[in-house]
């Protein structure tokens, strides 16, 4: 059984009167601790297919299970972390991380172990009693990580969370990830526009058609659990990235 | 692991911006500030005392102001007690009342279709145009003047808070649920703080306004109210004593005001920008 099975699912949204297809009969099955990259035009339904998972929208056909059964709502089995800053300004950074937690009720003594872990992981124990207005945006995204991870979900779903940072604070978002999967291993989906963190991030990459999406071929990346910066010079990762652009201007030209 | 060097320089420069934010650009404020109340009351003195360019009947020299406050003694105080104690009541118990409304509005779509025309078709109204009513109703003792005040402290806070809640990004509430909190977690923990800097700022809007509708429902009768010594001095002309009842209104409402502000400015620390 895969922690993830999308199965012939289509999301329709009804605007001014007129249905618009945002995801059409889209089948993908992702295993446990893999991480899948989605990349595709922009506007073409990846957001929707994660908004499926996490629970926000339901699936106007076929049917979505995470971990065996089928999705009624959002989740602490699935934590999310957006493309927008969703870290609550009126916490501190450690409240923030414990906010899961809370929620789930967990007795004091473990929230508490799981701040302090998340803090170290993270790197922001210095920061922990600052709130988010105090903080750089990367420093932001990893609180932002930390309460995914501190709510200790099964799945973790990424909407192009490093889409506002520049490039230098991307990379080190890249490696800080990587180096997080390895000590906390979770099944990820991550929706990206960026073809290189696709290749830095993903198991797999998934190359979606333009609107309505749906799968138009699936990349394997062999590079492992190891990946440095220094990876892009190799030939495999050019190619693949030449591969994907191909895949990225055949899927643009039918719209 | 997001290991930064700049983490260390940016704990650095976050301790120092804490202690510098408060210092810095405050002193020119208070002096610039200082100096413009200073050659206000200069020019007041110049013009009527001194040069007696402006006559004692349109307004006051600061030194027959100054006789009228002493020769008031209590009554001064008795009034502007009075007057404060009305405001301060009908601006809790309207805002109050008004969150709450606004609260259970933005929950229940029932109450909204129910509540908002209602609400849309008296808030143009000024409240000042239901004194004639509220005498009728009310008589002029305390109680219509606190309903009043409190109505219209209630249409401030009520729309206040419904587009407060509808101004609340969906990301915070989407986070939470899938960070595993309930409905009512999300309400107290996420909806409350993310309106509490409008709904603050709101209480000031209706702190100020319940001021207005006080001291003007105190002009057509009271017992006692800064609104009623005002009058009853304005109908003999002695403006020396509006002036003082004027400036009393105002010393009341900046005190008002500044608790509202730095109660504010404390709630909501957290705040990106500066709010006040």
């Amino acid at each position: 059984m895969h922690q993830i099975e999308i199965n012939a699912a289509t999301k329709s949204f009804t605007s001014r009167g007129r249905d618009i297809a945002a995801l059409s009969e889209t089948n993908l099955d992702i295993s446990r601790n893999e991480t899948v990259c989605l990349v595709g035009p922009s506007g073409c339904g990846k957001t929707t297919l994660l908004n499926l998972i996490a629970g926000f929208v339901f699936p106007t056909e076929g049917s979505i299970s995470v971990g065996g059964s089928p999705i009624t709502g959002p989740g602490s089995d699935r934590a999310v972390v957006f493309q927008e800053d969703a870290v609550f300004p009126w916490m501190t950074v450690q409240e923030n991380i414990a906010f899961g937690p809370r929620s789930q009720h967990l007795p004091n003594a473990i929230v508490e172990e799981r701040v302090q872990r998340f803090l170290e992981l993270v790197n922001l124990h210095d920061f922990r009693t600052a709130h988010p207005k105090e903080l750089s945006g990367g420093m932001r995204k990893r609180v932002d990580i930390a309460r995914a991870y501190a709510s200790e979900p099964d799945v973790l779903l990424l909407d192009e969370p490093f889409g506002a940072l520049d490039h230098f604070t991307k990379e080190e978002m890249w490696m800080a990830l990587r180096e997080l999967k390895n000590i906390e291993p979770k099944t990820i989906l991550f929706v990206t526009h960026d073809i290189e963190e696709a290749l830095y991030m993903g198991d797999r990459v998934v190359v979606m058609t333009a609107r309505p999406a749906r799968v138009h071929t699936i990349v394997e990346v062999p590079f492992g659990g190891e990946r440095s910066l220094d990876l892009r010079a190799s030939t495999t990762f050019q190619d693949l990235r030449l591969s994907i652009t191909r895949s990225l201007m055949e899927v643009n030209s039918v719209q | 692991m997001f290991s930064d060097p700049s983490a260390q320089k940016s704990k650095r420069k976050l301790m120092r911006s804490r202690a510098k934010s408060k210092a810095q650009n405050e002193t020119p404020r208070i002096v610039v500030g200082s100096i413009a109340i200073a050659v206000v009351l200069l020019l007041w003195w110049l013009l009527t005392s001194i040069t007696g360019i402006v006559a004692p009947l349109y307004f006051p020299s600061p030194e027959s102001a100054i006789d009228a406050f002493v020769a008031l003694n209590w009554q001064l105080g008795i009034d502007a007690i009075a007057t404060f104690r009305r405001v301060l009541l009908s601006w809790a118990l309207g805002s109050s009342i008004g969150v709450l409304v606004g609260l259970a509005m933005s929950r229940s779509a029932l109450l909204r279709y129910a509540l908002a025309p209602l609400i849309e078709a008296v808030r143009p109204v000024p409240p000042i145009a239901l004194i004639p009513f509220i005498i009728l109703w009310f008589g002029i003792g305390d109680s219509g003047k606190v309903f009043l005040g409190s109505l219209a402290c209630f249409m401030v806070m009520v729309i206040n808070t419904l587009v407060a809640v509808t101004n609340v990004p969906p990301v915070y509430r989407r986070a939470g649920r899938s960070l595993g909190a309930s409905a009512s977690r999300i309400n107290w923990r996420i909806v409350l703080p993310a309106i509490l800097p409008e709904i603050l700022a709101g209480f000031r809007i209706g702190s100020a306004l319940a001021w207005t509708v006080i001291v003007a429902t105190e002009f057509l009768g009271a017992e006692a109210g800064i609104g009623r010594l005002i009058m009853q001095a304005s109908r003999t002309l002695n403006t020396p004593v509006v002036l003082v009842g004027t400036v009393a209104v105002a010393l009341m409402a900046i005190v008002l005001d500044q608790i509202i502000v730095h109660v504010s400015a404390r709630l909501t620390r957290w705040a990106p920008k500066e709010a006040y």
